[in-house]
């Protein structure tokens, strides 16, 4: 429900009429208002826009989102929307209200489709003036010349009069703010080479430049259809929902389940989910109940238990042996998560991901462009005697030539790029920014316990007693018809004594432990305390769980929470990188001096969260890598805080990365990411600076003409891309293979449950 | 050589039909999702 209000841009009043404005507003919040806005290119407008909170009294607060071309108002109580959207107006910016019901991301897809369209005829032209500029290059009779001149002209009006409208829109613009603007030069070497060919055309002399001016416009065109559907693709709002979205799910679809997407699911849709998927919506159990990880919303990492007919939030990972049935509670876009997820969205891509230098560059570039241009045009012919017909060839073509769009868009770009590599692998960065302070800042603190440890509890031996293979293979029947993740690491570790015994009378007791009759036993396993060792030397943080028969006590087995895989690799690649690594734990001194010889890093034991917080204070500047909770306060200190596991919604408030994946491997990828960045920046920016300086140079001698220079430009647009999006090459195929573990990581326990669904 | 009087205007009707027809498609989001299956 979009409505074009062009026609009466100019009058707004009507959005403080509460009849006429009410499809707009929204009865929960009638102070806000979303509208599209066309023209935002740069930090630049952003800061524009934000300068009218303050100068417009009727203003309260305003928020933009580039990405999505998306303008939310909040106006001030008792204020009218009308002046606003006025002033907003004046400053040059299109915009169009939007009903409350419908900002969806499509918003942009408004632009990229006419912009689709301006190619399309600008093209169609472009060949055909081509074909014809062929015959007259390759010779031809005088009289067909002109005739082919004429058809070429009757070709080039689309371009002038539809296709290159974009361009005329961005200087008009521009100009109501006063800035130079990147289209500036060419939209006075396609409008002038234009008039200057139809003046010359009328003359009867040959000095036409209709096929370079249609080549032009065309490229231009190309290149900017190109890189707004790259913004569209990559900078909408639907990348960081990706983790709630599609995931892989069984649709309960007439009389039977099917794969499906968990994006189409409505309130009361029946459907399956298998092994560490994360529950995309609020849904209830149906059939049985089951254990869920909570660690995305509440940072609690062990495994919680919801029974039938209880309600799972979206976010909680379903960690159960067989597939799941739940009712859907309502779609994706009902749920909390996905609403915060969303607003957290418009924090990051509002502002981030943008380069000011960059713009101011290409800014300057255009002034001096145009005054080159202009000292080639008027002052060469005379100062080297030649003809004025070639002042004006070697001035279009350096317009065309030294065109700054690589310069423009070469830098947020990469940062975007970087931004959805990253949110690829599981990484989610707050902001830009995050990246230069962490190639700078080479103190780097990481917690212990959930960070370098992995958080859950693997089986590592009997800390009392032993059992023979008769009663492991009673013990492995019991725990097989447990739902309790420590029953299933019990299962694999002796997998060779699966389905031997059978077990009678069995009662699991969530959270207790689980009994049953086995070869006339009663075998039962539970929970057992510390206190109660023989020799109370159980490592820090293990679990432990007793097996009885017949309640006599025949072994005390133990978890223990190992150390996460990548710690040696991770280590060493970052201190290969010049990082001076430090750890900090709650753990006692003993505990870690085996870390500090295994790595050779300084370990810091015994410390509470607030010596934590201090320690971090004392050693800024400083990156803190830590899991969340109680490692807040020491984040908090840091100059960069990366969160691990934890709760998504405490971590993107507090930490400026969250990475959503168990282990530190991520945090070297990051690292390595924020590198390349640099690396990426400074080979592009050179590349424009000599691609620009030769070309140019080329130009003013007169070596390359409109033509050439029109063939020439847009290749640099097309590199600036293609080394970006080779540089950022590597990164996307970490993601892969991270997808592909992912999906093997799900335990064979799997095709032993009951609803298994092929 | 004459036959270009013909020939001209029949490409510039020709282009002009394309043109049309991709503008069209356009204009009916025929071109908004060229991912998932038709």
């Amino acid at each position: 429900m979009e409505h074009n209000l062009e026609a009466s841009a100019s009058d707004w009043t009507y959005l403080d009429r509460p009849v006429e404005a009410n499809i707009y507003l929204s009865s929960t919040a009638p102070d806000l208002l979303l509208l599209r806005i066309e023209g935002v290119k740069c930090s630049g407008c952003i800061r524009n826009l934000e300068s009218l909170v303050g100068h417009v009294s009727d203003l309260q607060s305003l928020e933009v989102s580039m990405g999505d071309g998306l303008l939310k108002i909040k106006k001030s109580s008792g204020g009218h929307f009308s002046k606003i959207t006025e002033a907003i107006t004046q400053l040059g910016y299109r915009i169009t209200p939007l009903s409350h019901k419908d900002f969806s991301s499509s918003v942009r897809s408004a632009e990229v489709k006419a912009l689709r369209s301006r190619f399309a005829v600008a093209a169609a032209c472009m060949g055909n003036i081509m074909l014809l500029s062929v015959s007259i290059y390759a010779g031809m009779p005088k009289s067909y010349e002109q005739v082919f001149h004429w058809i070429s002209l009757i070709l080039v009006l689309p371009i002038l009069f539809y296709s290159n409208l974009s361009f005329y829109q961005n200087i008009v613009d521009a100009l109501k703010r006063r800035e130079p603007h990147i289209d500036m030069p060419i939209v006075l070497a396609l409008v002038g080479g234009s008039l200057l060919s139809i003046f010359n055309l009328l003359q009867g002399n040959n000095h036409i430049y209709f096929d370079s001016v249609a080549m032009l416009a065309t490229l231009l065109l190309g290149s900017r259809l190109l890189l707004l559907s790259l913004q569209k693709k990559f900078l909408s709002s639907q990348h960081l929902s990706q983790f709630v979205k599609n995931q892989p799910i069984q649709v309960y679809h007439q009389g039977q389940y099917r794969k499906g997407f968990s994006d189409d699911l409505k309130k009361g849709d029946l459907f399956k989910i298998g092994h560490g998927v994360t529950l995309p919506v609020d849904a209830q159990l149906v059939e049985t109940g089951c254990f869920v990880d909570p660690s995305l919303l509440t940072g609690e990492t062990l495994p919680k238990w919801y029974d039938k007919g209880e309600i799972v939030q979206a976010g909680m990972k379903v960690k159960s042996k067989a597939f799941t049935c739940f009712q859907a509670m309502g779609a994706i876009q009902d749920t909390s998560l996905y609403k915060y997820i969303l607003d957290v969205e418009k924090q990051i891509h509002g502002k981030s991901s943008i380069v000011k230098l960059a713009d101011k560059i290409a800014k300057y570039f255009t002034l001096g462009i145009m005054t080159l241009s202009a000292f080639v045009l008027l002052v060469l012919p005379f100062w080297l005697s030649i003809d004025i017909y070639e002042g004006i060839n070697r001035s279009l073509a350096l317009i065309i030539v030294s065109c700054p769009c690589a310069l423009a868009f070469a830098t947020p770009l990469i940062e975007s790029l970087a931004l959805v590599g990253a949110n690829r692998m599981g990484i989610f960065v707050k902001s830009a920014n995050v990246f230069e302070k962490l190639r700078n800042i080479k103190t780097m603190f990481f917690d212990k316990t959930g960070t370098l440890t992995q958080g859950n509890h693997a089986f590592c031996g009997f800390a009392e007693g032993t059992l023979s293979n008769q009663q492991i293979e009673r013990l492995v029947a019991l725990e097989q018809l447990s739902q309790h993740p420590l029953a299933r690491t019990l299962v694999n570790e002796f997998a060779s004594s699966i389905g031997k015994k059978s077990v009678q009378n069995f009662y699991e007791n969530h959270g207790e432990g689980v009994s049953g009759l086995i070869d006339g036993l009663e075998c039962k396993i539970s929970k057992y305390d510390k206190k109660f060792l023989a020799e109370p030397s159980a490592e820090n943080g293990s679990q432990l769980s007793a097996y009885y028969e017949n309640d006599d006590l025949k072994a005390v087995l133990q978890f223990v929470d190992n150390a996460v895989e990548d710690v040696d690799e991770v280590f060493s690649g970052l201190k290969q990188l010049g990082y001076k690594i430090k750890i900090i734990s709650g753990d006692q001194e003993a505990n870690l001096t085996y870390l500090q010889n295994k790595y050779a890093v300084e370990v810091f034991g015994d410390l509470k969260p607030s010596e934590k917080q201090q320690l971090v204070r004392n050693n800024r500047p400083s990156v803190m890598v830590g899991d969340g909770f109680n490692d807040l306060g020491a984040m908090g200190e840091a100059d960069v805080s990366v969160a691990v596991q934890g709760s998504i919604a405490e971590n993107l408030k507090f930490a400026d990365v969250f990475i959503d994946k168990p282990g530190i491997g991520l945090v070297f990828q990051l690292v390595r990411l924020a590198h390349q960045v640099k690396k990426l920046t400074i080979i592009i920016l050179g590349f424009s600076l000599i691609y620009n300086l030769v070309l140019g140079v080329l130009a003013v001698m007169g070596a390359i003409g409109p033509l050439a220079a029109a063939l020439l430009m847009p290749l640099s647009s097309i590199a600036v891309v293609m080394i970006s999006l080779v540089g950022m090459r590597n990164f996307s195929l970490v993601q892969r293979s991270h997808i592909e573990s992912q999906n093997r990581a799900i335990p064979p326990v799997t095709l032993l449950g009951t609803g298994a669904v092929s | 050589m004459t036959i270009i009087y013909l020939m001209i205007p029949c490409t510039l009707l020709l282009v002009g039909g394309f043109v049309a027809a991709f503008i069209w498609a356009n204009n009916n989001d025929q071109f908004e999702d060229l991912v998932t299956p038709a």
